[in-house]
């Protein structure tokens, strides 16, 4: 069973946990007792051996011992080795986990920054536009007069007129430029949504992530359960000191509990 | 006690050795019969079971109060010491005593109905049972608990296990030392204090009283007498609980008791020996007094055994010396007696049941299925 052996060694370091001195002082620990890994080990071979031995009796053939030691072992080694892939699952996952947080944590900042950029550039094309549009209404309004002036049309009569070819050429010309500032939008807009989409790809395998992650998590907590001493139900044993006076007992228990049953039904 | 008897050598012919095709895993029940004897207390529920497993969780459940808490949690409902632990955040119920102790909404007694389920359900758990095993269960419960709370009990337990019975504790107490004649019972909870006398049948309402000097009356008394004695001493009711764990005694303590209790929010030395003593003390008499009732209304020619075979159990029998100043206190009232205190305090209602569990026959389980 030596290489039994190694691999309990190897279990029960698992199953261990590290402490200092000052954390068990602050729980109130002063005094532990040591126990060596070999200790340990060898206690739960002596466990094994032993268990065998009083399971044996009867049953004596060395075949039969040596078959059923070997499927102890395989079945411990089955039990050890899927720990360890699960284990092995899970550190991956984590690994995986982390790195995607990081890229998504990445992302984020990028695309805050890139929106954050987008939106005082915009901001700021805005204040231009209107100075900018308010110049040319100016200049517009100025060359209308300055036309009909040319023309001797210089009085209080032309003055609505003047109003009226500004308005409709006025009108033209915020249709146009609504049409640049849209266009120039889009341009960002573009961008803006490109990262969106590579953030909510990120986003999505995160999650996948987390979820095998909860799975993994799960199946390791998925304990096979420790399996009872007995094989069937045992009931009272017939050569107990108190057979009698116990079978009584258990028949008013059950008694009672018919009762408490038909109360609650 | 003798410890855990099923987890000791199996007894019985039918025990099977390991068969070739046990190995296998199979999906169906026929490999095996896990027994589990719960201890459902006022304040700390408990468990044994034919496997091995042995645990024990405060009786409280605690749900976040509200989305922050939950968040940090991580979790929808949070049992036993961590649920003391984590208070601030939580909505905490202790299913087992009557009402509730603190929740946003006092009429939810469903929430604590829940409550009782998630406990039940989080104690099943912690036997960690194969699910290839058929598991029998014996759960014992306060002698004073509420026909609510059995039904509750029993729903929740036909959902995680093949097959459920209750006892009341201090019974399990008794039956797990195979004192089923001419005994009593003192189990030391922390609201109550049930005195069982055992005589051969199944106890009955004329032979259990339950008095309210338990361990939540020590810590009153105790709370009250430092705060006459610790000057300026600034403490809680679980601080005081906590010394009285780590201190209590009623004999054969020789060194003065130090504890330090922060005064203006620094700490200071106070010597506690005497009010800790007076106040452990108080509880003597009117057990000793009920004891006396339970002895004095027996048949008269085995009021003597009786008297003889008083068990101590219960997380609060854990004060040094009780056993002997409950004898001492039997010899000037009642003219004598013998205090036997049980092993593991603790455990002594679980492992009990778990007994009662491997003793009961086979039609019985199949009946209550
Ligand atoms: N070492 C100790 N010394 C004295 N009292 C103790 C000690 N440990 C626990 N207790 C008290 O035991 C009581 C709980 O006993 P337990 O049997 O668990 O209660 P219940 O049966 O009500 O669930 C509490 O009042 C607790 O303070």
């Amino acid at each position: 069973m030596g290489k039994l052996t190694n691999k309990l060694q190897e279990a029960v370091k698992k199953l261990s946990y590290s402490t200092t001195v000052d954390q068990l002082k602050r729980k109130g620990i002063q005094k532990v007792n040591v126990v060596g890994l070999d200790r340990i080990v060898a206690l739960i071979e002596a466990a094994v051996h032993r268990t065998l031995k009083a399971r044996m009796a009867g049953l004596e053939t060395a075949e039969m011992c040596g078959e059923i030691a070997g499927q102890t072992r395989d079945e411990f080694l089955r039990l050890l080795h899927s720990n360890e892939s699960l284990e092995k699952a899970h550190q991956e996952m984590h690994g995986e986990k982390s790195a995607l947080e990081e890229q998504v944590a990445l992302l984020r900042t990028e695309l805050q920054t890139v929106q954050g950029k987008l939106a005082s550039r915009e901001s700021q094309l805005a204040r231009e536009a209107k100075v900018q549009a308010a110049e040319e209404d100016q200049h517009l309004h100025e060359e209308i007069h300055g036309l009909l002036a040319q023309r001797g049309m210089d009085d209080e009569r032309t003055r609505g007129l003047v109003q009226e070819v500004f308005g409709l050429v006025r009108g033209h010309l915020e249709v146009e430029r609504t049409r640049v500032t849209e266009a120039r939008r889009k341009e960002y807009q573009t961008e803006v949504e490109l990262l969106n989409r590579r953030l909510a790809k990120l986003n999505g395998a995160l999650a996948a992530t987390e979820d095998q992650l909860q799975r993994v998590m799960k199946a390791k907590t998925l304990h096979p359960g420790l399996p009872s001493v007995y094989k069937k139900v045992q009931g009272l044993d017939s050569h107990d000191s108190l057979f009698a006076k116990k079978t009584e007992l258990m028949e008013s228990i059950f008694e009672a509990n018919l009762r408490l049953r038909r109360e609650i039904a | 006690m003798s410890g855990n008897m099923d987890t000791s050598e199996p007894a019985g012919a039918d025990q099977t050795p390991m068969e070739g095709s046990a190995v296998e895993g199979a999906t169906d029940k026929e490999h095996g019969v896990l027994y589990v004897g719960v201890d459902m207390g006022t304040s700390r529920t408990s468990v044994s079971a034919s496997n091995g497993v042995r645990e024990t969780l405060a009786s409280v459940v605690g749900y976040p109060k509200d989305v922050v808490a939950r968040k940090l949690l991580k979790r929808d409902v949070v049992f036993g010491d961590e649920a003391l632990e984590k208070r601030l955040s939580l909505n905490l119920y202790r299913p087992l005593e009557h009402g509730v102790l603190k929740s946003g909404d006092e009429h939810d007694g469903d929430k604590n109905l829940e409550a009782a389920n998630a406990l039940l359900r989080a104690a099943v758990a912690m036997c960690r049972a194969r699910k290839d095993e058929l598991v029998y269960a014996v759960i014992g419960v306060p002698a004073q608990a509420s026909i609510h709370n059995k039904r509750s009990i029993i729903d929740v337990a036909r959902e995680s296990v093949d097959s459920v019975m209750l006892c009341s504790e201090p019974f399990a107490v008794a039956y797990g030392l195979d004192m089923l004649e001419d005994a009593l019972v003192i189990d030391i909870g922390a609201g109550t204090t049930d005195l069982c006398r055992m005589h051969g049948t199944m106890p009955e309402d004329s032979d259990q009283i339950t008095l309210t000097y338990a361990g939540d009356f020590v810590d009153r008394e105790l709370s009250a007498a430092l705060e006459q004695s610790c000057e300026g001493a600034q403490f809680t009711l679980g601080m005081v609980k906590a010394t009285k764990e780590k201190y209590s005694f009623v004999h054969g303590q020789e060194e003065p008791v130090i504890v330090d209790f922060p005064v203006a929010g620094k700490p200071q030395p106070f010597d506690i020996t005497k009010d800790l003593l007076e106040s452990c003390k108080k509880v003597v008499p009117p057990i000793v007094e009920a004891l006396g009732r339970l002895v004095g209304s027996f048949d008269p020619e085995f009021q003597h055994k009786l008297r003889s075979r008083v068990l101590l159990a219960g997380g609060g029998s854990q004060i040094r010396g009780l056993d002997r100043a409950i004898e001492d206190e039997m010899k000037t009232t009642l003219g004598g007696g013998t205090v036997i205190r049980i092993e593991e305090p603790i455990y002594g209602g679980a492992n009990g049941a778990l007994k009662i569990a491997h003793d009961m026959p086979e039609d019985f389980w199949e009946k209550l299925k």
